[in-house]
């Protein structure tokens, strides 16, 4: 009996298995665990309290020569303090069997890591396209000029914690003749402080910059870094400040003046009245995707000064608005989202969010009249609208000839009904359905919509709603189901 | 009605099967395309026990090539419900289109893949074979049941089990068992921002 099968054929098979099969599946033969871990591509360690005889992390390594995508992640609670911890955890993986070939990395939290060591291995970094860090201390971006294929940068702080003050001066530009621009399209940075020294260095060469994330910032830097910021503002594509609530009416104004290609804005907690008029005065007519959660701040008279028809900036651009997230904001009515939806701007959406916006609560007919006045919306999002009714969503489906996508996570009162008219309305066409959260929907509902629904490729629910038959039926669809 | 293809199988029995059920696999078709004088085209690495299963998957999915591989469905003049009356075209995407909106289409892939999972629901010797006619022969979607099928038998299987169903010997020591095992307290599920 020869039951010897090649090896590109065991990787198929491999390749088929969750993970939660890997350990099992590495223990039947050295010739498996061997073919498991050279076709492992993308891999994600813990580190944890180690026991005295457990592996080293550069000994696992080792055996994953091919992995391109890696994760550390680490939950300890004191590493913030350790010196040193998360230094040897990047010389580890610089010396590691497949860093050359690692093209995203990310440690998730860390303690701090230090310039010097990453100017030190980025030599050994030569593909990294993306770089993920908890903590850099001191604050300084210099190394960044190492790697140059670096497009995507993440400084993704943990806790808001005083960072030590830095004995060291700042990285000023001392004589350098030419400033080099940075690869960089895409930076996304928390937690600095309006104290951080060592941000002007990086502010002046992310004139390449398309997208930039700033989450919990105080402050974009000192007095001298400040004043080189709006440098990195120029070729914006996307802007996100989330939770800057110090900041936000500053960088609101600086974006309405220079973010002259900016398509894509989101702010959530921050910024006053009068700063988001002047920002959508300025630029709301070329916004493609507007994101905002805002329960204090946002108010009618803004979205009336979104539907407005600028007579000159018509003529030279279309309303572009194609999608207009709003959360949480409680001082919306009816009054501003109806003339929005009446208005070109409306016209043109594609993708509404209403999430958990209590005026769909209040307003019976009012997502009816949203719905049959935004005649090309496809995507819509009502998630956590918690006493949402059938009744409601069943008469604004009965509208929405091009629906695609639609997520009711979290909207408690609903049940299978509403399944019935989506299927109804929009079950030809339909590509996503988020029904997480919804005790209210039965298993049988479930069955009936996934079946029915011709063009269905991704369904977000949880496991234990789904019958065995409906799931074979998923997997062989390549649904995807979270 | 349709032409058919001889197949000879390694221990010298022959088949006879309609152009549509023979041309799922990519093989038989390129050799069939090639001027062959007696048109008897010989399979000397596939038994006949082995070949009458694969013939018969093959059978089964005559109408419905690629159901997985390209999750294409029937092609509309196919459809059991609409006999030829469809509009005209026969191209991929409108015969995908034509049966994301038939609900006879639909309902017939639907048996189709459950007609499948059982059909791989054997012992894993058979398996193999089929895994191995499957990469001989080149027939996507047998490939695919079949790789199924064998992943179907490691999944929720312990190791000892696993090795049971694919003939293996275990060729680990105890020491090194217990280092691969420390090794899997590394591993951590996928973050998820």
């Amino acid at each position: 009996m020869d039951a010897v099968l090649c090896d590109e054929l065991v990787q198929e098979i491999l390749r088929r298995l969750p993970p939660s099969s890997a350990p099992s599946a590495s223990l039947v033969s050295k010739r498996w665990l061997s073919l498991l871990r050279s076709s492992t591509t993308s891999l994600s360690l813990a580190v944890r309290p180690r026991l005295p005889n457990s592996p080293s992390l550069s000994s696992i390594l080792a055996h994953y020569p091919s992995v391109s995508d890696l994760t550390v992640v680490s939950n300890r609670a004191e590493e913030e303090d350790e010196d040193g911890g998360a230094d040897a955890l990047v010389f580890v993986i610089a010396s590691a069997a497949c860093n050359r070939r690692l093209t995203r990395l990310r440690l998730i939290p860390a303690a701090q890591v230090s310039p010097s060591v990453l100017q030190s291995s980025a030599a050994a970094f030569a593909s990294l396209t993306s770089l993920q860090i908890a903590s850099l201390f001191p604050l300084s971006f210099r190394w960044l000029a190492a790697l140059p294929f670096l497009k995507s940068f993440s400084l993704v702080r943990s806790r808001a914690k005083r960072p030590r003050i830095q004995e060291l001066p700042d990285d000023d530009d001392d004589g350098e003749n030419a400033i080099v621009m940075l690869p960089l399209e895409s930076l996304s940075l928390s937690g600095i402080y309006g104290s951080d020294r060592g941000l002007s260095w990086l502010w002046r060469r992310c004139g390449g910059l398309r997208w930039l994330q700033l989450r919990a910032c105080e402050g974009t830097g000192d007095g001298a870094s400040s004043s080189a910021f709006p440098l990195c503002l120029t070729g914006l594509l996307g802007l996100e400040l989330r939770t800057c609530r110090s900041i936000a009416d500053r960088v609101l104004l600086l974006a309405a003046d220079r973010c002259r290609n900016l398509a894509s804005f989101l702010l959530y907690d921050g910024g006053s009245r009068d700063a988001l008029h002047h920002f959508i005065h300025r630029r709301g007519a070329a916004l493609r995707t507007l994101d905002l959660r805002l329960p204090l701040d946002l108010h009618n008279d803004h979205l009336f000064a979104i539907a407005a028809e600028d007579r000159d900036r018509y003529r030279l651009c279309h309303h572009q608005l194609a999608s207009l997230r709003l959360h949480s904001c409680c001082l919306v009515t009816g009054d501003g989202l109806r003339s929005l939806a009446l208005s070109p701007a409306g016209a043109a959406i594609e993708e509404l969010a209403l999430v958990n916006c209590d005026v769909v609560e209040r307003e019976p007919g009012l997502l009816t009249f949203l719905s049959q006045s935004m005649h090309r919306l496809r995507r819509l999002d009502l998630s956590h609208n918690e006493t949402m009714t059938d009744k409601e969503v069943g008469s604004m489906l009965a509208s929405c000839k091009n629906l695609v996508e639609i997520r009711l996570k979290g909207c408690r009162t609903l049940t299978g009904d509403s399944l019935n008219s989506l299927l109804k309305h929009c079950g030809k066409q339909v590509e996503l359905l988020d029904i997480s959260r919804c005790p209210a929907i039965g298993n049988e509902a479930i069955d009936k919509f996934v079946t029915n629904a011709g063009r269905l490729s991704q369904l977000i629910v949880e496991e234990d709603k789904v019958t065995e038959a409906v799931r074979a039926w998923l997997s062989r669809k390549a649904i995807r189901l979270s | 009605m349709g032409k058919t293809i001889k197949l000879i199988s390694g221990d010298g029995e022959m088949f006879e099967v309609e152009e549509a059920v023979a041309f799922q696999s990519n093989i038989i078709k390129s050799l069939a395309d090639e001027d062959n004088a007696d048109d008897c085209i010989p399979l000397p690495r596939v038994d006949s026990q082995i070949l009458s299963k694969v013939l018969e998957f093959c059978r089964k999915h005559a109408n419905s090539p690629s159901v997985h591989t390209k999750f294409a469905a029937i092609p509309s003049e196919l459809c059991p419900k609409h006999d030829g009356s469809a509009a005209g075209a026969s191209s991929s995407e409108s015969s995908s289109a034509h049966s994301e909106t038939c609900r006879a289409c639909y309902d017939a892939v639907m048996k189709l893949v459950q007609w499948d999972l059982e059909f791989v629901k054997v012992d894993l010797d058979l398996i193999h074979h089929l895994l191995k006619a499957a990469n001989y022969l080149d027939i996507e979607d047998l490939m695919f049941m079949a790789v199924e099928g064998a992943a179907n038998a490691i999944r929720g299987n312990n190791p000892e089990e696993i090795r049971k169903l694919f003939d293996l010997e275990n060729d680990f020591t105890p020491e090194e068992e217990k280092e691969i095992l420390k090794e899997y307290s590394w591993l951590d599920d996928p973050f998820e921002p």
